[in-house]
């Protein structure tokens, strides 16, 4: 039991907490606990209750290409939502040449700090844009928070390697002998809601799991319509055949017979092997999360930029 | 300075409670709209951009489903579910990038006999650019079209910035996201993406970089600004799925949009799929005769057709505008 100290309100809030916004007045206070240094521990509160992130999860899992048409029945028969602890990271590189060339990096990055987690979620995972808060005790209904299990220090050392491989590697191509600072501080623990929801559909049972600040459905499964396994499969056959068969063709044609049939299959197993693979699976993997990302402006440029490369290397060595 | 008692965080100018975390350095009053600096050794002066309003963010909208190929064909069947407006903050910075570059480049020539030959050629040269940056002024945060946000606001060289403090506030209806980075921080990623495109334009230049020198400076007499750019996220949906679009605030423009995959888009998909077959079987056979056009197909033709797979499969498109 707490009490606020502007309006003496009292409430509970779970023993892990540091700071809480009071829920009769808005404000926001520490509560002098534990060994997590004061300021550095903050919550994402929950935006999406079960039934939106249910609603959320079952919404994309009908715009999948192959999920069933009435996926939108499925019952949902158990939701947990999990506060999961991340550490966050500060990292920033210097390095400076005698010829007044630099290179500046600086990185900001959320690890899970559990080496089991009880849900599946990346490592490094970032967030969406809005929402940062304290705590509030309405966050409290269903939430279960899981006590860090990797200490403070504990991917010190690789953000530090990775800020250091980073900056060496760019200031290399200016001199010999650069003088190269890396400093990384760790910034905080953060409590991050997840909803895990698992559903029922035909007797088999699926798990999604839902950001509960955004409600982006961060990982869900979903059974696959056997019409479409056979509309997959039948592709890709056709894909690798087509491109033996062509290949074959222009190939013998040309007196490259081999080179024909070898590029054939190339190309045909480029598409073909992952319709091939994904008609063989019962249960699909899948994630929202690159719509958050959004399209990247550089994308095709750089594949066109790599392509020219490749070519340039494979002349040389011809 | 935020009024500070028994850490409770209030507006200095009406009292109301604050929405800070540990990482502000500014908290924006969302009743007044008086920027309260939590870092005070950050203080600067913060500039906004009138938002339209989101009755425009809707007609936006509903223009873009009229024009755009897919959506117009399926525009009875689609419905706003929700429009939310929110000021991010951003720094501005510009910077001042002097770079020297030394490296190879691969010459390809035909022989006498009509052989190909190649050759390395020594090259060297110099990149000065001046360029402003929109680095996003929170941290470990990526959202659709946050990034573009910035980079539209740049390009389309917006007039109508105001001061904070001119600003009506009675009529800003969007959530102010607090400030997290200090100019500091935002000078030093400004340099590192200055220093990247540097790079990238000195790569492009030579098939093998060498030797790269880059010095970043702030313009002169420029100072970093940080500024508050409004950015609304609708989303609709399509028979039982839910999509996103992105517009900025200022001309209502749209940024990015996540779109159903429709029939004729997979058709596309798969003739996609078997055209990449046909390229990389047929150019693959003229690899002997002619190294360059025969691997170039063959790479073409088979990122062609991987690509083209993994869209018939998939279950959105982000299209950019």
């Amino acid at each position: 039991m707490v009490q606020c100290p502007y309006c003496k309100a009292e409430f509970n809030i779970p023993e892990q907490i540091q700071y809480v916004t009071c829920p009769y007045c808005g404000t926001i206070f520490q509560i002098s606990t534990g060994n997590i240094k004061s300021e550095d521990h903050f919550f994402y509160p929950i935006n999406i209750d079960s039934t939106l992130a249910f609603k959320n999860l079952l919404s994309f899992l009908s715009r999948q290409y192959g999920a069933p048409k009435d996926i939108n029945e499925a019952s949902l028969i158990k939701r947990n939502l999990h506060y999961l602890p991340l550490h966050l990271y500060e990292g920033k590189g210097y390095a400076k040449c005698p010829n007044g060339g630099e290179v500046y990096y600086e990185t900001h990055d959320a690890f899970l700090a559990l080496i089991n987690p009880p849900i599946p979620i990346t490592h490094e995972y970032k967030f969406p844009v809005r929402g940062k808060a304290y705590f509030k005790p309405s966050t409290l209904e269903y939430g279960k928070y899981y006590n860090p299990e990797i200490q403070e220090d504990g991917f010190n050392s690789f953000v530090k390697s990775t800020v250091y491989s980073r900056v060496s590697r760019e200031i290399i191509l200016s001199c010999t002998n650069p003088q190269i600072n890396v400093d990384v501080r760790y910034e905080g623990l953060i409590h991050y809601p997840f909803w895990e929801l698992i559903y029922n559909y035909n007797n088999n049972s699926y798990k999604g799991i839902v950001d509960a600040v955004d409600g982006i459905v961060v990982y869900a499964e979903y059974p696959q319509e056997l019409g479409h396994r056979r509309i997959f499969a039948t592709i890709g056959i056709i894909s690798i055949i087509t491109g033996l068969v062509i290949g074959s063709v222009s190939g013998f044609f040309m007196n490259t017979l081999l080179l024909g049939i070898l590029g054939g299959f190339i190309g045909g197993i480029a598409s073909g092997l992952q319709l091939l693979l994904r008609s063989t699976k019962q249960k699909v993997k899948t994630t929202q999360l690159k719509e958050r990302m959004g399209t990247q402006r550089e994308e095709l440029k750089d594949i066109i930029d790599n392509l020219r490369k490749i070519t340039f290397t494979l002349n040389i060595g011809v | 300075m935020a009024i500070m008692s028994t850490q409770v965080y209030r507006c200095i100018n009406c009292g109301g409670a604050l929405d800070v975390t540990p990482e502000t350095i500014v908290a924006v009053c969302e009743y007044c709209g008086y920027p309260n600096w939590i870092n005070e050794s950050a203080k600067t002066g913060i500039m906004i951009v009138p938002s339209k309003s989101r009755d425009d963010i809707l007609n936006a909208f509903f223009n873009r489903v009229n024009h755009d190929f897919d959506l117009s064909h399926i525009k009875n069947e689609i419905s706003v579910k929700d429009i939310q407006g929110f000021y991010v903050p951003y720094w501005i910075v510009y910077i001042n990038v002097n770079a020297h570059y030394e490296g190879y480049k691969t010459e390809i020539t035909t022989g006498p006999r009509g052989q190909i030959q190649t050759r390395k050629v020594h090259v060297s040269g110099s990149i000065t650019f001046s360029k402003t940056y929109g680095i996003l002024a929170r941290r470990a945060v990526e959202d659709l079209a946050v990034e573009n946000l910035s980079q539209h606001y740049i390009e389309s060289n917006v007039k109508n910035e105001i001061e904070l403090g001119q600003i009506d506030w009675s009529k800003v209806k969007l959530k102010v996201l607090s400030g997290e980075y200090d100019e500091k921080t935002a000078i030093i990623e400004a340099k590192e993406r200055a220093f990247n495109e540097a790079k990238k334009k000195a790569q492009s230049n030579v098939s093998e970089l060498t030797r790269f020198t880059c010095i970043t400076q702030i313009a002169n007499q420029s100072k970093p600004k940080l500024i508050l750019l409004p950015y609304w996220l609708l989303t609709y949906s399509y028979k039982d799925s839910i999509f996103r679009f992105v517009a900025s605030g200022w001309d209502a423009k749209p940024l990015e949009t996540s779109e159903p995959v429709l029939i004729y888009r997979r058709l596309l998909y798969l003739f996609g799929i078997f055209s990449g077959v046909i390229i990389s079987s047929i150019t693959s056979s003229l690899i002997l005769r002619n190294p360059p056009i025969g691997i170039l197909g063959l790479i073409a033709g088979s990122i062609l057709a991987f690509k083209s797979a993994n869209m018939f499969m998939s279950d959105v498109r982000l299209e950019r505008g």
